[in-house]
């Protein structure tokens, strides 16, 4: 006896879903004209982006999603937004010129994607076959994690020549480079943000 | 697994610099007088440069995400040679008290524009690029504590934030079609270029040529292309000379030489639409630039328009290149390398003479400051009247010759009757023409302003040996380079064809079964 629960397809359902909650968040930021609800659209938006990350078992980049944008756009924009905003900057009205220009750019873009993407023919047949993730996939992470300094563990068979190669151990490196340079960079404004305020005092 | 040693020996002098530049950090905050650092700045440089000399002309070598050739070596060249001349000039002209900070950045951008110089791979060429960039945004904050260089500063910051997203978004198409982020293969690894008859026969392949717009979209606006020029007058105007000069110099460098990276190996061989899409962005860049500058009394916005202009006549070589890589000529790609030289060294000479002067204790800032300079100073206005006309590109100079590299390759091609773009090579060509005319007035301009207006302030320049040396150097290269071209385009031109030929032979041995797998 099957339970009706069962015959649902709940992996297509959660990716209609998040889907559903990305786009229609995306629109809201779009035609909102207060700049807090944007900001909070854009969340919801980002956070169901998360799920469609998750959904395709990319775990790590769904949690990094979370982290970074959500977590970070939350703080940054609706902390930043309501300590800063000034009454004039609260509401913003686009001019249609500018609305004009963007939806040219941002239409072409999107026909130009949908006409690629349609031109697949997986797209084509809309047939949904099993695409949830098997478990041997899900562990991104530690894969993530060893590829960063230095060894791939999806590609050990590989010649010694070919698999030496393929870590990220350098890029990570240089990655490590931008971040002193950016804490540098911080600190002094910081600083002398503070010495101006003295000044002035 | 051990990335493999020969990838690390290669990468010794990045290293040095890298490794020093991080010293300068940590140890500038010890010592509160910090008058010996620029020293400390010069070595790890000078020993870049002896490194860089003695690996020229090695055999091109593949390491993985990392490639040795020609086109890289002049690349390195360059960069170094830009971090010496331009810790000579910043010698005197940075505060005490920020010197660190200062050289220390200034190594890191040289780190980063070789590693775009030797990149073999997206990932590398995208960290380079923000190697570049992120030290820049440092360096703009450094020089000068103002309303306006604060704005400018912030302009450039999330411009250049945006150009960045833009070209990881262009990258992230080529990667996904792909699947791979290295550009060229070695032995059994295949590469992008590998690739590319397999993704062009793939059903998304048709978004190739939109990740490589992307691409040009985000590098186009480090080299200031013109959609995306408008913050370059302000930032230029907003900081300091020495800023300026750098900020003329380094980004460009750095987006000229990705740009040859991915043209030589993402680009399939017809891409007449991206050839199409460059000569209209080079043709309305150089107008733009040119006419723009035609009546600008400030000296940096002038040299912003002027750089803008000259990333017009730059891409120049980037369309032919485009354009004849089905051909096998890549006269277009080593022009613009040649091209991209010239304009450095005359940039920061120009630069270097603006630094100079000076007018009521402040740095120039108007066209009027440098009255009469040939009366109060006249060797600084005699060579920055040859650095104003090599850029014009009046002929005896190193300028003239560039510019004719260039057009000559347009108009090769537009005489060439069985090319499918000859009529856009010709428009190209006379566009460039009429820009050159256009250009040499404003150029001219600065010289008159110098050579038949009386000086009104009595000593208007500062005792800096350091930019009077590199004024000098500047424009005796500007007239050497002028008198014995050949000898420059020489170095550059074999490298570039030699960075697309010699891959070709290891990969048709060594790859033999795998190309039989690909025409299915």
């Amino acid at each position: 006896m099957t339970l009706a629960v069962d015959a649902i397809a709940w992996h297509q359902f959660f990716f209609v879903m998040f889907a559903l909650l990305t786009c229609g968040f995306a629109v809201g930021v779009l035609f909102s004209g207060n700049i807090v609800r944007m900001a909070f659209y854009l969340v919801l938006s980002l956070a169901s982006s998360a799920g469609l990350f998750f959904l395709a078992g990319a775990e790590f980049v769904g949690a990094m999603q979370l982290m970074i944008y959500v977590g970070g756009t939350l703080v940054l924009l609706i902390f930043g937004v309501m300590l800063t905003a000034q009454d004039r900057f609260i509401s913003l009205k686009t001019p249609a010129g500018e609305w004009v220009l963007s939806l040219i750019i941002g239409g072409t873009l999107l026909a130009l994607l949908l006409a690629a993407a349609f031109r697949y023919e997986g797209w084509q047949q809309a047939e949904l076959g099993d695409t949830t993730p098997t478990s041997s996939q899900a562990d991104t992470t530690a894969r993530l994690g060893l590829s960063l300094v230095g060894v791939r563990p999806d590609k050990l068979d590989d010649s010694p020549r070919k698999a030496g190669m393929s870590g990220y151990l350098f890029p990570f490196i240089i990655v490590s480079v931008h971040l002193l340079v950016v804490l540098v960079g911080a600190a002094y404004m910081a600083r002398a943000k503070k010495r101006t305020t003295t000044t002035a005092r | 697994m051990p990335v493999d040693l020969e990838t690390i020996l290669i990468l010794v002098p990045e290293g040095a610099l890298i490794l020093s530049a991080t010293a300068l950090f940590v140890l500038g905050a010890a010592d509160r007088r910090r008058s010996w650092w620029p020293v400390c700045a010069t070595l790890p440089l000078l020993f870049a440069l002896v490194m860089v000399v003695r690996d020229w002309g090695r055999p091109v070598l593949y390491s993985g995400p990392l490639i040795q050739d020609a086109t890289g070596d002049t690349g390195r060249l360059l960069s170094v040679v830009l971090g010496l001349v331009m810790v000579l000039m910043a010698w005197r002209q940075t505060r005490r008290k920020l010197a660190t900070e200062f050289f220390g950045g200034l190594l890191m951008v040289v780190a980063g524009l070789m590693l775009v110089s030797r990149a073999n791979d997206l990932v590398f060429l995208f960290l380079g690029t923000e190697l570049v960039s992120i030290p820049t945004y440092m360096l703009l904050f450094l020089g000068k504590r103002n309303r306006a260089s604060s704005e400018a500063t912030v302009k450039y910051f999330f411009l250049s934030l945006l150009a960045s997203a833009l070209f990881l978004y262009g990258v992230s198409f080529v990667y996904g079609m792909s699947g791979t982020t290295l550009l060229v293969g070695s032995g059994d690894l295949l590469g992008i270029r590998d690739k590319l008859p397999e993704i062009m026969q793939s059903q998304i392949g048709g978004l190739l040529p939109l990740g490589l717009v992307l691409v040009l979209a985000g590098l186009g606006f480090k080299i200031t292309a013109v959609p995306f020029h408008f913050y370059a007058p302000d930032v230029y105007q907003g900081t300091t000379n020495v800023n300026a000069a750098f900020l003329a110099c380094a980004p460009k460098i750095a987006g000229i030489l990705a740009l040859t990276r991915i043209v030589v190996n993402v680009v399939p061989a017809e891409f007449y639409l991206g050839a199409k899409l460059v000569i209209v962005l080079a043709i309305v860049t150089m107008t733009v630039g040119n006419v723009c500058a035609l009546w600008q009394t400030h000296v940096r916005r002038l040299m912003a328009y002027s750089s803008i202009a000259h990333a017009g006549y730059l891409l120049i070589g980037l369309a032919l290149g485009l354009a004849s890589a089905s051909s096998g000529g890549l006269h277009g790609l080593s022009a613009m390398l040649f091209y991209l030289v010239l304009y450095v060294v005359a940039t920061l000479g120009t630069f270097g003479a603006f630094a100079y002067v000076r007018s009521r204790g402040e740095e120039a800032e108007h066209l009027d400051d440098l009255a009469g300079l040939s009366q109060t100073h006249a060797p600084i206005a005699a060579m920055l009247a040859v650095c104003m006309l090599s850029l014009a590109g009046i002929p005896p100079l190193a300028g003239f010759w560039g510019k004719l590299t260039l057009f000559s390759g347009a108009v090769e091609l537009a005489f060439d009757m069985t090319h499918p773009m000859r009529g856009w090579f010709a428009v190209l060509a006379v566009a460039g023409a009429l820009n050159a005319a256009i250009a040499a007035a404003y150029y001219l301009r600065v010289i008159l302003v110098m050579y038949f207006k009386p000086p009104h302030s009595d000593s208007p320049v500062t005792a800096d040996h350091g930019l009077q040396t590199v004024v000098a150097i500047c424009s005796v290269l500007l007239v050497l380079i002028g008198a014995d071209p050949g000898r420059l385009l020489d170095a550059i031109e074999p490298q570039a064809v030699r960075a697309r030929q010699v891959p070709v032979e290891p990969e048709l041995g060594m790859n033999a079964p795998d190309g039989e797998q690909i025409p299915e």
